[in-house]
């Protein structure tokens, strides 16, 4: 056999030999390592600091009008689809008023689940904006976790049936569409448009009843006369 | 070295499996009792994303454990595709038709939204998983393979092959007199650059998104890296339906979709598409290119031959 034929040879066998045992041992070290991941059960606590903003919305002085709907819609998506909105309504003609509107908004949850659910962090508290709960759609992979985990009937999270990828109220933090500033520390978009003055910002965390909501009561002394 | 068989039972029983784990990761379960409660799913990605580096370590393993068969002649026929080689393919083959379909009813709009439930959006991302996997280990393999067998200039295109490729086809139109070809076709090495260029593109950016499952990674590095792993996609699946359109549609592909299969392919069919190969092993000096002999159907003795 020639020289060079045994050179390269040799070469061969001690390139093969090594990715042999490199691929081997990686592999094998891996596994091994991964063996705890097995038995993890999850479980842990996460700590997510409270937001610092709220919406309450009276649905008694609620006159249904959509126009939060619409203007959710307008102000963070750049169009006036019920389906995009963040805040839905929903009128049951089977009640009588002032028993027959509901209206369904992100409680801002102090433990959400629709956080710990999401799988790459996408839904996150914002630090930057009162710990806002808010959907970063460039993260979001449309699994929809966020949209199942919200203890909430309906889900306070939206699945934007166009784009693909779930949306929530962020007290207006991002609307591309409305050059007033939104967020805990500005104007909210449901909030300013609502003309009977149904919805209404807190700072503070509000009690709290089961599934029923809010206890609120933003109804003025004409509200019986008048109905808003 | 792996058999046909084993590699052929290993690939349908890891879709097999990975397809009942990824349905059953997939069904929604009570995870917090408050209120409603909330329901969640388990994502394979999140949870077993270690799998991913095991199963590049595994073809790395393994691509370097095979040693690969010279062409050996038996009779009127060639070993044109070792065991190895029908691992390598097939491996591909399938994850990347998994990968496909899931990748394009997770994402695309043009296409029907068929994932309408979280349990299904949770199918589809638990069954791309499973298709990472399969890739991964046929993709590790076959770079060690031809790291190892130093054949990358072999599969790499050559100075001349753009005007070689247009020739080829030139003459299977009767347009031109036929050129001799070695084992790889001008076009074949003209498309592994593309190959390369998307499948590169669609393993980086889809590192890049399984990490984000692990670290915080910026919201502008994840849109850009989304749109650059669909891109990359569309151009694995474009590669994907030419290599499919010329392996199975053009007749003279044919004998090759069974040596993909079962190894061997027909000496008088190495001669004929394949002179520089032919050559090579056999020492025989073919003078010109042989002429196409085809079969006419109905009369097995005869033959016809085109110029």
């Amino acid at each position: 056999m020639a020289d060079h034929e045994k050179k390269d040879q040799s070469k061969e066998f001690s390139r093969r030999s090594f990715l042999k045992m490199l691929g081997g041992t990686a592999a094998g070290v891996a596994f091994g390592g991964a063996i705890p991941q097995l038995f993890n059960l999850g479980g842990g606590l996460v700590a997510i600091p409270a937001s610092e903003g709220y919406l309450l919305v009276d649905t008694m002085k609620c006159a249904g009008c959509s126009s939060c709907m619409l203007a959710c819609s307008l102000v963070h998506e750049g169009k006036e689809n019920v389906s995009l909105s963040r805040i839905q309504i929903t009128q049951n003609p089977f009640k009588r008023f002032p028993y027959d509107i509901s209206l369904y908004q992100c409680r801002q949850c102090t433990s959400p689940a629709c956080i710990e659910a999401c799988p790459t962090g996408a839904l996150a508290a914002d630090k930057n904006n009162g710990n806002v709960r808010t959907v970063d759609e460039r993260k979001c992979i449309g699994c929809m976790q966020c949209v199942e985990a919200c203890p909430q009937t309906p889900s306070r999270v939206i699945w934007n049936f166009e784009d693909h990828y779930s949306m929530k109220c962020d007290l207006c933090v991002d609307t591309p569409h409305w050059e007033e500033k939104g967020g805990p520390n500005g104007k909210r978009a449901c909030e300013s448009i609502c003309p009977v003055n149904a919805i209404k910002f807190v700072a503070e965390i509000p009690t709290q009843y089961g599934n029923v909501g809010y206890d609120v009561n933003l109804r003025g002394p004409v509200w019986e006369k008048l109905g808003f | 070295m792996l058999k046909r068989s084993t590699s052929t039972i290993g690939i349908l029983a890891v879709f097999a499996l990975g397809a009942y784990l990824a349905w059953e990761a997939s069904q929604l379960y009570l995870y917090r009792a408050v209120f409603a409660g909330s329901y969640k799913y388990n994502l394979l990605f999140t949870n077993y994303g270690w799998l991913i580096p095991i199963a590049v370590f595994l073809g790395i393993f393994v691509g370097a454990a095979s040693i690969r068969k010279p062409a050996e002649i038996a009779g009127d026929k060639v070993l044109r595709h070792d065991e190895t080689a029908f691992l390598i393919h097939w491996g591909h083959a399938v994850s990347c038709v998994v990968l496909l379909v899931t990748g394009v009813m997770l994402g695309f709009l043009f296409v029907p939204r068929l994932v309408g439930t979280p349990q299904m959006a949770g199918f589809m991302l638990n069954l791309h998983f499973v298709g990472v996997l399969v890739f991964m280990f046929s993709v590790s393999m076959h770079i060690t393979d031809v790291y190892v067998g130093g054949k990358f200039k072999e599969h790499m295109p050559e100075a001349h092959d753009l005007e070689d490729a247009i020739a080829h086809y030139a003459a299977k139109l009767g347009l031109a007199t036929p050129k001799k070809e070695g084992k790889f076709l001008a076009s074949e090495r003209l498309s592994y650059p593309m190959w390369i260029v998307s499948v590169g593109l669609v393993i980086l950016t889809g590192v890049i998104k399984v990490s984000a499952h692990y670290w915080n990674l910026p919201g502008e590095l994840m849109k850009v890296t989304t749109f650059l792993h669909d891109v990359a996609a569309i151009l694995v699946l474009l590669n994907l339906m030419a290599h499919i359109t010329m392996s199975t549609i053009v007749p003279w592909s044919w004998p090759l979709i069974k040596s993909m299969l079962f190894g061997w392919i027909p000496l008088d069919y190495v001669k004929h598409h394949h002179a520089l190969w032919y050559e090579e092993i056999t020492g025989e000096i073919l003078t010109e290119p042989e002429p196409v002999v085809k079969k006419k159907k109905g009369r097995s003795k005869e033959t016809v031959v085109e110029s």
